[in-house]
């Protein structure tokens, strides 16, 4: 018996799944071969998308970019033929091709992303779904769970990596009869998109986990703030709490307990700050989303002054793995103070870009090159971009650093939510500090002075820099306003801007001072401080360049080398694209 | 001593009461911490950053204005990371916006570069209204902030300056919410709010409108709340700097709350009002009234010669003519009548020492029991900042809202901290919007009440039915200033008396409809009136800031006025034309002065008031002794032919240039 299944998370939405999908639908249908077909979430490999794999006595066959003119072959050869199509599969028994992609990784949070069905929950109770929250329910107190979760180690994944048990433990201690459970799924990060990817492909292990969190700190309502330009994911979690409201596994006596337990959700209106957790409890009580001042935290005063517990959608999903595998298995992958796994979105200049779960403690380098297939088109490998723009690069030299929130905290970047930019000689790092730097600096509330006014600063001194017009002084400006934002702001927006700008510094000063000093950008990105030349030895007087240059900057005869006039330039680069003998170079 | 609660402040051991802030504790030391952004009163927002200090084992600085105090804490509130800290949020805020008082320039180069680049972006080219009254420039001249290390942020938003009151001007705005706090949590308007985000934050009314179009009440609250230029009312804007302001500390003559109010005075005139912070009953608020309804005072049409009638016309006298008219009519109709034709109505807004020296003439000098008014007393048993703290407060009749709106920010702060409201006789009553329940009359009220209930009803509603309730305490604010005072002074309402009994009517500004029975009628007033037409004596009274005096408000308080400028002309305080009228009819009293009055005879033949001396009301008010003894008028008729002052048609003549305003706030005539 086969089975198809097609990755229609976002990603592959945004590939042309749904297309992919209607036609196999159409095909399966047409010879009449009453195989199931199935959508399923993100599978990870998204710069392979349209993933359809194949399921037959043999296991799995993984095709990887699909279009719809490929289905009828692969329906004719391999389902009815039972010859898979080899060249078009990534992943099986004989293709090792990206093999590593998925065996250097550890799928706990993503455990069903991929395999199942996220819109039906049979599927998720098939695999293995809910059975910890009733496990929890029948044979553990709220004190048991909470001993369970500290001993398995886990931390929170929104960010700030508090330990969940303890947490739970204040929210479980503090007075007060109503209490409230909340799933951050804000997920402003630029680039960042695993919450994403688990609300999509496997928004039951969500629930679950929220609910045994409720379970253990006597919580009877929650909510789940989510973006609304998720609307995959807010349509899945609708279905998902509607089926288990059918079930009693949500609302009143769930489980055939004497708990209750509602879940609502909340669409976020986009701002990054409302990922804060104090800016979300405002937004979620229909306040204006700013930060406030903690204490109280919200484990004493939350939603409505009640006490709260908020966690990260990954967080919550690592939560039924935990219960069902024991905190020991759990507590047996990573380092000594980072236990289990995280997700990763991988992005940049790397060959295989897309969603990765790594156990903690697998360095830099193995993700960078293994995992993630290397740098492309075979550059240097120069940085990685952790924690998006709060956090801050690492550089290649330092690539032996373990996944560990304490050692990547040690370098002045941050673990953060999961964003994992990689970076390579062509990436200007001013540039890069200036594009994270644009983003918070839009993103501030702007409450506190810090924050408001002294991100714009720092801004304008980068745009300064990258302009070719950087003072002497501006790298020890820049410390300093960085220095003290970081410091002295209200919250973890302002805390944490910074975080771009002093890493840059850090390991790439000699960068700035290019900018500065020598009106240069090493990374021949910066356009202000290029200029464009032709190499009279390579330049065969094809005219090719002539041609594309919008403002007629550049003049030559047929079959002779060509010159720009730097006067007209205007730097936009067409010619350097153009030119198919590599003559016009960046200096 | 409990150890718990003990920390350490620069060294010194400091108690704190659980729940107190650093930024308190420190204060209640004298160890100062600087602040911007924190309102006392409202919740901490921990804006600003400027109350940053240093606590031992925290990782970075800690804003002291909203971090609670903790057992063995140790701060340090001047290391010199902190101080580098302050001069940053100094350099960031002066950076902001258009802060040209020089304070930033330190090359005298710059000057001229400066002020064409304040020209340029800031359409408003004058040196702030704030100059040495400022906050943020008082903290950039203690921190030396003079550094031009940063550009100036282009002003975005420009100068508003269409509201007939209120100028913002937003080049100048440090954010630091004040306004806000002062709008929505000290005086619950809820017209001001933060808008837009980032840097182009800017506080906003309702969708980013201008203040006329706002749910704005004009309460000025945002005004005094404001540290820096950007809140200013235009009136005084160009006319009065700082160093040439002395400033008066009296009391409200507007309603019976008796709020505490500082008078700027410059020449001779009152040019603002501020509340007082420190100050029970307000605690620094004040409403449209008490800020702005002073214009009155020194327009040019108010009285300030005495009046004689002659042939059918009034004209100019001498006070000496005036006053020996008076007094030979006085004896003529005392010898024809007998002295109970004798009347005087007095005014409840005139000082103890007025009305105790009218009290004295009638009855001393004439022998006339016939002195009177028609209000009711009030009676709040509380501290107004406790009404916070009932569970339940029941509003019977009262628009607080428009006739004591001070009173009625401190029942939405209740509501706002979760206590329940009921309206009685809801319509009209702005405070129905906030109210969860609303009664037409006091029937339903029983099941209502529980522990903690408090009632507080307009003077002239009777709540008679619900008196005695024993989780129930019942409260009342005069309508006047000195309604109180009068009933101490022993000048009580008298419901049952015949305007045709009386020959002689001596009027405190007040109406009488039909006077055709009184043979000759005295009025004393401020400005000119439909009666005095049919006066034969007009007598030109000075108002409360022209003299010195005590009033006593609803809750029993015994505030000092001051005098803070000098009459017009020949305007007099009422105590003195009494006791010039007394001279005139061959009694010489002795005391010279308000003081005198006060202190040689009102405290020393009232016992209430026992000892409470103008010293002792030297800053503070003072709460009169054995409150419960007195008892008081709850409900007053008004006699045939008298009348009771339209405050509100008052206000409106006071406020002659508020007007428009004025209607719009109060719906005059309603
Ligand atoms: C500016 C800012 C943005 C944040 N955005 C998010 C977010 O998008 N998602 C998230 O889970 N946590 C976010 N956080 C962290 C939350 O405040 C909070 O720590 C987290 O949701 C707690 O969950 P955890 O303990 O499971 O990590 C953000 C924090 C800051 C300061
Ligand atoms: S740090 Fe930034 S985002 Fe956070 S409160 Fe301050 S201004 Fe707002
Ligand atoms: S107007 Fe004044 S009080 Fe209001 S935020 Fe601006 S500076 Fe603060
Ligand atoms: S509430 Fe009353 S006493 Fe206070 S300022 Fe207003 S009128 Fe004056
Ligand atoms: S006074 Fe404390 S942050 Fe403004």
């Amino acid at each position: 018996m086969k089975e198809v299944r097609v990755g229609l998370g976002t990603c592959g939405i945004s590939a042309g799944g749904e297309a992919v999908y209607r036609e196999l639908k159409r095909e399966l249908k047409k010879k009449k071969l009453g195989i199931e077909l199935k959508e399923t979430g993100c599978m990870g490999m998204c710069y392979e998308e349209v993933l359809v794999e194949v399921l037959d006595s043999e296991g799995s066959h993984l095709y990887a970019k699909v279009t719809p003119d490929r289905v009828g072959k692969i329906v004719d050869e391999h389902i009815i033929g039972n010859k898979p199509v080899q060249e078009w599969i990534v992943r099986n028994k004989t293709a090792v091709d990206e093999d590593v992609f998925f065996d250097r990784q550890k799928r706990i949070v993503l455990r069903n992303c991929g395999i199942i069905n996220p819109a039906s929950i049979d599927e998720y109770i098939a695999h293995d779904g809910y059975r910890a929250i009733q496990k929890v329910l029948s044979d553990y107190s709220p004190e048991d769970v909470i001993d369970m979760f500290i001993k398995s180690g886990l931390r929170g994944r929104g960010g700030g990596g508090f330990p969940s048990g303890l947490k739970w433990k204040f929210a479980r201690q503090a007075k007060g009869d109503k209490k409230y459970i909340i799933c951050n799924a804000d997920e402003g990060d630029p680039g960042a998109f695993m919450d994403r990817s688990v609300l999509e492909g496997d928004p039951h292990s969500v629930l679950e986990g929220m609910m045994i969190a409720a379970y253990t700190i006597g919580a009877d309502e929650a909510y789940i703030y989510v973006r609304a330009e998720y609307p995959l994911a807010i349509k899945r979690l609708i279905t998902a709490i509607k089926q288990c409201e059918e079930k009693g596994y949500l609302g009143k006596n769930i489980f055939a307990s004497d708990k209750n337990l509602k879940i609502k959700i909340k669409e976020g209106a986009g701002a990054f700050v409302c990922g804060e957790e104090t800016a979300l409890i405002a937004s979620i009580e229909g306040k204006r989303g700013v930060p406030r001042i903690r204490p109280p935290f919200p484990a004493q005063k939350g939603l409505w002054e009640n006490p709260t517990n908020i966690n990260n959608v990954e967080t919550f999903a690592n939560v039924p793995w935990i219960v069902l595998n024991g905190p020991e298995a759990f507590a047996a992958m990573g380092t000594e103070k980072s236990k289990g796994t995280k997700v990763f979105a991988l992005a940049g200049k790397i060959a295989r870009s897309g969603l990765v779960e790594v156990p903690m403690g697998m360095s830099i380098n193995e993700i960078v090159f293994q995992v993630g297939g290397g740098i492309k088109e075979n550059r240097q490998f120069k940085a990685v971009q952790m924690g998006g723009p709060s956090g801050g690069c690492i550089p290649a030299d330092m690539g032996q650093l373990q996944i560990d929130y304490d050692e990547i905290t040690q370098t002045g970047a941050i673990m953060g939510s999961g964003g994992l930019i990689v970076l390579d000689e062509t990436t200007c790092m001013v540039d890069l500090a200036k594009f994270f730097l644009n983003f918070t600096q839009n993103e501030s509330c702007g409450k506190c002075t810090f924050c408001r006014i002294g991100t714009k600063r720092m801004l304008e001194i980068l745009e300064r820099i990258t302009a070719g017009e950087g003072k002497e002084t501006d790298i020890e400006l820049l410390e300093d306003l960085a220095h003290k934002i970081k410091n002295s702001s209200l919250c973890g927006l302002g805390q944490t801007a910074p975080n771009p700008v002093l890493t840059t510094i850090k390991y790439f000063r000699e960068e700035y001072e290019a900018h500065i000093k020598e009106k240069r950008c090493p990374a021949h990105n910066c356009a202000a401080l290029l200029t464009y030349h032709v190499d009279p030895g390579k330049c065969t007087g094809c005219t090719l360049c002539a041609k594309k240059c919008p403002v007629d900057a550049i003049s030559g005869k047929l079959k002779e080398p060509h010159t720009i006039n730097m006067e007209v330039c205007i730097k936009c680069g067409h010619c350097f694209d153009a030119c198919r003998f590599d003559a016009v170079e960046k200096i | 001593m409990d150890k718990d609660n003990v920390m350490k402040i620069n060294g010194k051991t400091c108690e704190f009461e659980p729940g107190e802030t650093i930024l308190q504790v420190a204060t209640r030391n004298n160890i100062h911490i600087p602040t911007l952004c924190y309102l006392k009163g409202a919740h901490p927002t921990g804006a600003c950053r400027m109350c940053v200090v240093e606590v031992k084992g925290a990782p970075g600085p800690i804003a002291a204005c909203s971090s609670p105090a903790a057992k063995n804490m140790e701060v340090l509130t001047d290391t010199p990371r902190i101080i580098d800290a302050r001069k940053m949020v100094v350099e960031l805020l002066l950076i902001s916006g258009n802060h040209n008082c020089a304070v930033r320039g330190k090359y005298p180069q710059d000057w001229t570069d400066f002020q064409q680049e304040v020209e340029t972006y800031d359409r408003a080219d004058d040196i702030c209204v704030a100059y040495g009254t400022c906050k943020l420039q008082a903290l950039a001249y203690k921190y030396m902030v003079s550094e031009r290390r940063l550009d100036r942020i282009p002003t975005r938003y420009p100068l508003e300056y269409d509201d007939p009151l209120v100028g913002r001007d937003f080049s100048r705005c440090i954010l630091c919410g004040r306004c806000v706090q002062a709008c929505v949590d000290v005086q619950v308007n809820n017209a001001l709010s933060h808008g837009y985000r980032g840097n182009i934050a800017k506080i906003v009314v309702r969708g980013d409108m201008t203040l006329p179009d706002s749910d704005c009440v004009y309460c000025g609250e945002c005004i005094q709340a404001c540290p820096v230029g950007s809140l200013f009312e235009k009136r005084n804007r160009f006319s009065s700097r700082m160093w040439d302001i002395t400033q008066v500390r009296t009391t409200c003559y507007y309603c019976g709350i008796g709020c505490q109010i500082n008078l700027f005075i410059k020449e001779n005139e009152i040019v603002k009002v501020e509340g007082v912070e420190e100050a029970k009953p307000n605690s620094g608020r004040l409403c449209f009234k008490g800020r702005f309804g002073f214009d009155f005072i020194h327009s040019g049409k108010r009285l300030t010669k005495p009046l004689i009638k002659k042939k059918g016309k009034l004209s100019e006298a001498s006070w000496d003519e005036a006053l020996t008219l008076i007094a030979a009519k006085i004896n003529e109709i005392k010898d024809k009548y007998g002295p109970e034709a004798l009347g005087c109505m007095v005014s409840t807004k005139n000082t103890n020492e007025d009305l105790f020296q009218a009290k004295k003439f009638f009855n001393n000098v004439l022998s006339s029991e016939q002195v009177f008014h028609f209000e009711p007393a009030g009676y709040i048993g509380i501290e107004y900042e406790d009404i916070k703290n009932a569970s339940t407060i029941v509003i019977a009749g009262a628009d607080l809202n428009r006739d004591n709106p001070v009173a009625a920010s401190y029942v939405k702060q209740a509501v706002l901290k979760g206590a329940r409201l009921i309206v009685v006789d809801p319509d009209q009553n702005e405070l129905s919007k906030f109210a969860h329940v609303r009664l037409k009359s006091l029937s339903g009220l029983e099941k209502e009440i529980r522990d903690g209930t408090i009632l507080i009803h307009d003077p002239d509603f009777d709540v008679s039915s619900v008196n005695g309730k024993d989780n129930l305490k019942i409260y009342s604010i005069t309508r006047e200033n000195n309604t109180n005072g009068a009933y101490l002074m022993g000048i009580t309402p008298k419901s049952d008396i015949d305007l045709k009994a009386y020959k002689f009517i001596y009027s405190m500004g007040q109406n009488i409809k039909d006077v055709k029975s009184v043979d000759f009628l005295v009025v004393q007033d401020v400005f000119p009136g439909k009666l005095q037409e049919k006066a034969d004596v007009v007598l030109p009274a000075a108002v409360w800031v022209e003299y010195d005096g005590t009033y006593i408000s609803s809750d029993y308080r015994v505030n000092r006025v001051r005098k803070a400028v000098d009459p017009p002309v020949e305007a007099k305080p009422t105590w003195l034309i009494f006791k010039e009228l007394a001279g005139k009819m061959g009694q010489d009293w002795e005391s010279a002065r308000e003081k005198e009055i006060w202190e040689q005879e009102i405290i020393k033949n009232i016992s209430h008031l026992e000892g409470i001396n103008y010293n002792i009301l030297a800053e503070n008010g003072v709460k009169i002794k054995e409150i419960e003894k007195i008892s008081f008028e709850k409900t007053v008729s008004t006699p045939k032919g008298f009348e009771r002052p339209n405050l509100h048609k008052i206000l409106a003549e006071q406020c002659r240039d508020l007007q428009d305003i004025v209607q719009k706030r109060f719906k005059e005539g309603k």
